[in-house]
């Protein structure tokens, strides 16, 4: 097993346990880090693809997309705990379960 | 229950897929390295961010406007053209802030300038500025107050506006839509890196401030 299997294998497992949390979590804080272990899961994914070929310098195009995916990540979080908050000021619930108050 | 059960069948299939890839890949170095030269700067990521598809860069910068233009929809009692520091801030981290902020421009100017030569750039620059604002403000600094009353806002749009000047007058100037000319690449490079520099860091800035809830208001006149 080669070192950048093993790390695309690990961002794959990321992925996948914070693809679990978005979909069964209720709690919207948690539904939230859990969107953003996905993300790490993809960004770890794209670090170890750019090393796969035997040239010592990486591949810059998929850095450059980890680039522009972690700030969309960022401002991506920020917007969704803005609504996040208004939705505990209209609401007063921090679960995203649909039963209502 | 199921709901482990289809994470695990997706992490086995999502494992899987890794695992046939093929160990040798085509990708795209040998044709960013050969045209390096057009770039207008010698580090391939900035050349790929920048000026191979600067269409990406551009529209991410839309993206951080949208976001913070979301955000402060939320909270309408922010007003970014008179942002409000925040009144307590005791002595250490005021001196904390006064010690690190002419660094963190330091640091920033730099990342900004080495991104033509190794890992840096507008991103990186923009986040170490982005923070050493919000340090300023947790500080109850008034400095950020002094920004005329829509100098806030037109520092959001400033990395947006100044990509789009350049690709509008790029083709005007008859080359294609953001196609930047080899001669004059490094120099369109770091000026729209300069201006988006800015904009990311006062974006960072108010992507925080603008979370917080207003400072006058009800929140004072509570029981």
């Amino acid at each position: 097993m080669t070192q950048e299997l093993a790390y695309s294998m690990t961002g794959m497992l990321l992925f996948s346990i914070g693809l679990f949390g978005v979909f069964f979590v209720p709690h919207i804080l948690r539904r939230l880090m859990a969107m953003n272990v996905m993300a790490v899961g993809v960004f770890l994914l794209l670090i170890a693809v750019a090393k796969r070929n035997a040239d010592p310098n990486p591949d810059p195009v998929p850095h450059a997309m980890l680039l522009t995916g972690i700030v969309v990540a960022i401002s991506a979080t920020a917007f969704a705990v803005g609504l996040a908050r208004k939705f505990h000021e209209v609401s007063g619930e921090t679960d995203l379960d649909g039963e209502g108050p | 229950m199921y709901g482990i059960l289809l994470a695990g069948a997706m992490a086995f299939m999502l494992l899987d897929a890794v695992r046939i890839l093929p160990s040798e890949p085509s990708g795209l170095t040998g044709v960013v390295d050969s045209q390096m030269a057009n770039s207008g700067v010698e580090h391939p990521v900035t050349a790929v961010l920048l000026n191979f598809r600067g269409y990406d860069t551009w529209l991410e910068l839309g993206v951080l406007l949208l976001a913070v233009m979301g955000v402060l929809l939320f909270q309408p009692g922010t007003d970014l053209a008179r942002v409000q520091p925040l009144a307590r801030s005791d002595a250490v981290l005021r001196l904390a802030t006064s010690l690190l902020l002419p660094l963190a421009v330091l640091v920033a100017g730099y990342l900004l300038w080495i991104g033509k030569y190794a890992a840096g750039g507008a991103f990186q620059a923009g986040v170490v500025l982005g923070a050493a604002l919000i340090l300023l403000w947790l500080s109850g600094n008034a400095t950020l107050v002094i920004l005329p009353p829509h100098g806030f806002r037109l520092i959001l749009v400033l990395g947006f506006c100044a990509f789009m000047a350049v690709a509008v007058g790029l083709l005007i100037a008859g080359q294609g839509w953001l196609e930047l000319p080899p001669s004059q690449a490094g120099s369109l490079i770091l000026f729209i890196e300069a201006c988006a520099t800015l904009s990311i860091a006062w974006t960072m800035a108010a992507l925080i401030i603008g979370l917080q809830p207003p400072v006058s208001g009800k929140q004072e006149g509570g029981p």
